[in-house]
């Protein structure tokens, strides 16, 4: 009769109980969604060097993002893009390095930029202005055929990027672009199949971040975070699995077992598998 | 790596009849929505002056947060928590958040959405929107209807129905499937005919295929009248929109102000910028909602949402609101005020 016992109480009694409950919840839920240490990396650009990209309104969104998620996980770096291209990719210094802000070197990798897909390809805006592999874009970007993600270093077990495009699917091209970096073992990826929205409303960051924290599923923590923030955003969470049952299964990693759940790389793989919102 | 060779040589095979497999569930405005978008882009407003609004003074979110889980029939088996400035309230499968100043939930119901997946359908038959719609009211009408209380002059109505889509490849034969597993219909409110835009004033509510509510999230104020504002054309709005997106972008705006469309066909997209086009403006009361955080007056506003697109493909999303007033108050939690810089 908890419900109604506490409807029924004063509103100072009421409001004291709730406190305690609250504390003691909190002590669950920070215990549910940090079963082992998930260590956080962030790196967000709002600004491109020379224009070479239009400005967009991300920091905000990255400052709420890891107010909310370090109450109960560490976040080792929040870095720009600047000279970033080489940390993305498989085999380069910088992949692990946590120092540069390597993806490779935490377990979970949140980002903010521009993102594109052209072909066999998914692309992420760096913030210089040229670099060499820019594969025809207009200005630096790091290229998911580069990227192995989760076979080094810390081996990345996440990768969320508030990007539009990157997370593409409708054309069935999805693995072309994704196969070689979710290969390395990343065992899930948020992104927008289309446009994501830009605004000074900061909603997806915190909105991600509380519901992680809830240890709802990372995949509905994305989809809901974002859909919600503006409702015209197109979200979407990407995985892997032995086979068809066990993605649909894998999809449901929290923060509470990402640590835990196995490592799919290269041949282990059998089936990929995606949700979308719009 | 040579199963990677071989299932990206098969994707790529089966990458045509991808594209052919079928619809796609259609994710967009209702007709009503995109006729007031059209409306709004030519004209702006009916109306030559309207009322600024206030939120009025919070409910006890405690008694809301006990009387939804009341009304949705949770039982007592329950915790309290807060989260900030939020009331938490959690069960063995369900989740209630209740913003602080009572007037916005979001309740999520972990057991139902599990059962998602299994449910899914082919994409040609997601739930139409009509029965979207009749659904989320009858959720209203039986669950809400303490929170989702209408007051003179006021509406609730459908403005679109969205859905989750679900996909997957087996890469050893190529095969791709498709699905539809959610179904989601969001309601506004619109006060003697014009419409509240923002994130306040909404209703939404996500079914599964066998139409269990998976999720409600809403933001329902009461409204308070206050002084009114003359509100500038449709012209003037325009050029407020491209002020702002090419100030969010750094992109200078076109020499010219955005034209303002005829009455023959479709109106957008709008040039704002060289690269920048607006797709949406949809003009009313803005509330940003309370589950954004930010307390601020109900302005006449427009909500928009632009697109910038290089010659490389690269695309961006702009989406924000500006203020409609020919005199607005400047607001600390609405940055297009600040930056538009009049009072």
């Amino acid at each position: 009769m908890k419900g109604t016992f506490l409807s029924s109480l004063s509103g100072a009694v009421r409001n004291a109980l709730l406190l305690m409950a609250g504390i003691a919840m909190l002590t669950i839920f920070s215990s549910s969604a940090s079963a082992a240490t998930i260590h956080f990396g962030v790196r967000c650009e709002d600004t491109f060097q020379n224009n070479w990209a239009p400005n967009i309104d991300v920091y905000g969104e990255c400052d709420n993002f890891i107010s909310e998620i370090e109450t109960i996980q560490p976040v080792d770096f929040y870095f720009n893009l600047q000279g970033a291209q080489l940390d993305f990719y498989y085999g380069q210094p910088g992949e692990t390095c946590k120092a540069c802000g390597g993806v490779d070197s935490v377990d979970f990798f949140y980002m903010s930029t521009h993102g594109g897909v052209s072909g066999d390809q998914a692309v992420y805006a760096m913030w210089d202005a040229s670099c060499p592999g820019d594969a025809g874009w207009g200005g630096c970007i790091a290229q998911t055929p580069s990227m192995r993600i989760g076979s080094s270093g810390k081996q990345a077990k996440a990768l969320a990027t508030f990007s539009c495009d990157t997370f593409e699917n409708s054309d069935g091209l999805f693995w072309n672009r994704w196969g070689s970096a979710f290969s390395g073992g990343l065992k899930v990826g948020v992104g927008g199949h289309d446009l994501l929205y830009t605004s000074n409303d900061t909603q997806a960051g915190t909105n991600f971040a509380t519901y992680l924290v809830e240890n709802v599923s990372i995949g509905s923590s994305w989809l809901n975070a974002v859909y919600y923030a503006n409702n015209s955003n197109n979200p979407t969470v990407a995985n892997t699995g032995a086979n068809s049952t066990d993605c649909w299964n894998r999809q449901g990693v929290t923060l509470g077992n990402l640590m835990s759940e196995n490592v799919l790389r290269d041949g282990a793989i059998g089936y990929y598998c995606w949700t979308n919102w719009n | 790596m040579k199963s990677k060779n071989l299932s990206l040589v098969a994707s790529a095979m089966l990458a045509a009849s991808v594209v052919m497999a079928g619809s796609i569930a259609s994710a967009e405005d209702l007709p009503q929505t995109k006729a007031h978008q059209q409306f709004s882009v030519r004209q702006g407003f009916s109306e030559s002056t309207l009322t600024v609004l206030q939120r009025a003074a919070a409910l006890d979110q405690n008694k809301v947060g006990a009387a939804l889980v009341e009304q949705l029939q949770k039982g007592n088996a329950y915790q309290a928590s807060k989260d900030g400035s939020k009331l938490r309230l959690a069960g063995k499968e369900w989740s209630l958040e209740v913003a602080s100043d009572g007037a916005a939930a979001d309740y999520h119901d972990q057991a139902v959405e599990a059962r998602a997946h299994s449910l899914a359908k082919p994409l040609s038959q997601e739930m139409p929107a009509a029965e979207l719609e009749q659904k989320g009211r009858a959720f209203i009408s039986s669950k809400l209807a303490s929170q989702i209380v209408l007051g003179t002059g006021e509406q609730l109505i459908a403005v679109r129905a969205d859905y989750r889509t679900e996909g997957g490849q087996d890469l050893a034969t190529g095969e791709i499937t498709h699905a539809v597993s959610g179904n989601r219909i969001v309601f506004g409110r619109t006060l003697n005919g014009v419409p509240v835009v923002g994130n306040g004033s909404k209703v939404i509510i996500t079914f599964t295929n066998d139409g269990s509510v998976e999720s409600f999230r809403y933001d329902w104020p009461k409204y308070q009248a206050g002084t009114s504002q003359q509100v500038v054309d449709a012209g003037q709005i325009l050029t407020r929109v491209q002020t702002v997106v090419g100030a969010h972008s750094d992109v200078a705006a076109a020499t010219s102000n955005a034209p303002v469309a005829n009455s023959e066909g479709d109106a957008y997209p709008v040039a704002l910028t060289p690269n920048t086009q607006l797709q949406t403006l949809d003009c009313g009361y803005y509330d940003a909602g309370s589950l954004a955080g930010k307390s601020q007056t109900v302005q006449p506003g427009c909500t928009y949402l632009a697109v910038s697109q290089d010659s490389n493909g690269m695309r961006a999303g702009y989406a924000g609101a500006v203020p409609a007033g020919a005199q607005f108050t400047a607001d600390a939690g609405w940055s297009e005020t600040k930056l538009l810089g009049r009072k």
